[in-house]
């Protein structure tokens, strides 16, 4: 104040009025400066964020689809590396991410992904947990209604899963704790053509680069006795029939039916059942393009798959005083089942839709699993699945 | 204390003149700041609508281009896996006069139908 009273006194303040004010605007020149570079670093940020984090995405779901593809049976070492590029011009000028693989180690393993990608400087991180199938109890896809069976009974430690995000079923017949909903599982329908064509692998005469297809083969079989795995069309069993499968000449017999009727008996012979603990070999696989209903499910015999293909449907009406079946595993992520009376199973269900049906508005059917499976059973249907994409996508998150 | 003697005519003289060429320096400054400071301000909302753009596309069955990737293991070898390259794109104003806007792009490559 004394220098400024001092020009004051002595005259006019005019140039210490400009000094100030240019002071003042420099001042607010630096600090719009600092704004300016802040947004401008700030908008830069996000952009490069952005990107990096849809290229760390693209890059985890392509090496986790392709985990799920390949449904890897082993995988050389616990802890792998990965980089993902896109190459049209034969140099690795655009790195989508670069992924570091931990694997479990049991056998196939689950895959931890951890996919890094960097843009400018910014780095975005997804880890996607990719698992092996943990079979539930029952798997619908998008319907699972229970609320018109009588009991479902469930133990604690097994799931009842769907995609969806309501599963109905009365109060009491499961626990929240058994209750997976928004799955993530990925299923794959069975392809029956391929299936069918695996019966010739062995025969030297088939043509494997013009492979059979199921409707250039007719069949006009209508008999009561199988022996051998084939396509056997359109198969009606009313109550007074009967249908044996005998399996003195093959462990595995692969039935291929469009529709399949059987409200007669079915009777598997040829089969050391109840089995030995070792001995757990004999396996029937029931292939339906159509329609399959299943009257009384009184199959003695360990290892009993059903395939459905797409938009065929399944009607299992069990007999209650008569059902003695061990095993019935159902596998139709693009198909549907309908339980209509007791029925008790060891295995497992997947499908798309899973309805208990009612009778005259009365309640009908029970559904008891009674499992887990034997480790042979489990390793076989494992074994299948690893055909139709087993592995899948359980959790993900982002850094 | 201001009516002693008044400003003289050279100090107001020199002030204006200090101040035109002060004016002539900073004006452009500031025309830039607020030109940069409103760009970064659409780049950042341009950001969140391409980001939305892209998510739209993903979540519908819009295709884009077969691409072929690959993954360059560790242990030395290579496989190929296709995916469709999905783009989204927006412009942003820039704070340069000459160029008046800048595409920005977001790629995300998502899973391919077989």
């Amino acid at each position: 104040m004394k220098y400024l009273n001092t020009y004051l006194k002595n005259g006019g303040f005019a140039i210490v009025a400009t000094f100030l004010l240019i002071l003042i605007i420099l001042t607010l020149a630096a600090v719009l400066i600092n704004i300016s570079y802040s947004e401008f670093s700030q908008a830069e940020l996000n952009k490069n964020d952005i990107k990096a984090y849809f290229l760390a995405r693209s890059g985890a779901e392509t090496l986790a689809d392709y985990i799920i593809k390949t449904s890897p049976k082993s995988w050389s070492g616990s802890k792998s590396e990965v980089i993902i590029y896109d190459n049209n011009t034969n140099n690795k000028y655009n790195i989508l991410s670069e992924i570091k693989i931990n694997t479990s180690a049991d056998t196939p393993p689950d895959f931890n992904l951890i996919s890094t990608a960097t843009v400018n400087g910014r780095k975005k991180t997804i880890s996607v947990l990719v698992k092996k199938p943990e079979l539930s109890a029952i798997y619908a896809k998008s319907e699972l209604d229970l609320t018109k069976m009588t009991s479902v009974n469930v133990p604690p430690e097994q799931k009842v899963e769907t995609k969806s995000s309501v599963i109905k079923y009365n109060d009491g017949d499961l626990n929240e704790d058994q209750i997976i909903l928004n799955s993530d599982k990925k299923f794959v329908t069975v392809d029956w053509y391929n299936e069918y064509n695996k019966l010739f692998d062995d025969d030297e005469n088939f043509d494997a680069t013009n492979p059979l297809t199921i409707d250039d083969i007719p069949t006009d079989f209508n008999g009561s006795l199988i022996n051998s795995s084939g396509y056997y069309g359109d198969l009606t069993y009313n109550p007074n029939d009967s249908l044996e499968i005998n399996f003195d000449n093959n462990e595995i017999i692969n039935i291929f039916v469009d529709t399949l009727s059987i409200k007669g008996t079915l009777e598997c012979t040829g089969i050391d059942f109840p089995p030995d603990s070792n001995e757990y070999d004999e396996k029937l696989n029931i292939f339906v393009k159509e329609s399959m209903t299943f009257q009384t499910p009184n199959v003695s015999l360990q290892n009993f798959n059903i395939f459905l293909m797409k938009d065929a449907n399944l009607t299992l009406i069990g007999s209650t005083d008569t059902t003695t079946q061990n095993g019935i595993f159902v596998y139709g992520p693009e198909a549907s089942m309908t339980l209509q009376s007791t029925v008790t199973f060891e295995g497992s269900i997947i499908v798309d839709q899973l309805i208990g049906k009612t009778d005259n508005s009365n309640p009908m059917g029970t559904f008891t699993y009674n499992g887990p499976p034997s480790q042979q059973a489990l390793n076989y249907i494992k074994s299948k699945l690893g055909d139709y994409n087993a592995y899948y996508k359980a959790n993900w998150s982002r850094e | 204390m201001f009516s002693n003697k008044g400003f003289t005519l050279v100090e107001i003289l020199v002030s204006l003149a200090l101040l035109g060429i002060i004016a002539i320096f900073i004006f452009p400054v500031f025309n830039h700041i607020f030109n940069s400071i409103f760009s970064a301000g659409d780049k950042t909302i341009t950001t969140y609508g391409v980001q939305k753009q892209l998510v739209d596309i993903v979540e519908s069955n819009v295709n884009g281009d077969k691409k072929t990737l690959f993954l360059e293991f560790n242990n030395g070898t290579t496989t190929s896996y296709n995916r469709e390259l999905v783009i989204a794109t927006s412009n942003y104003k820039l704070p340069n006069t000459k160029v008046n806007e800048k595409e920005l792009i977001i790629y995300y490559y998502k899973y391919t139908t077989p």
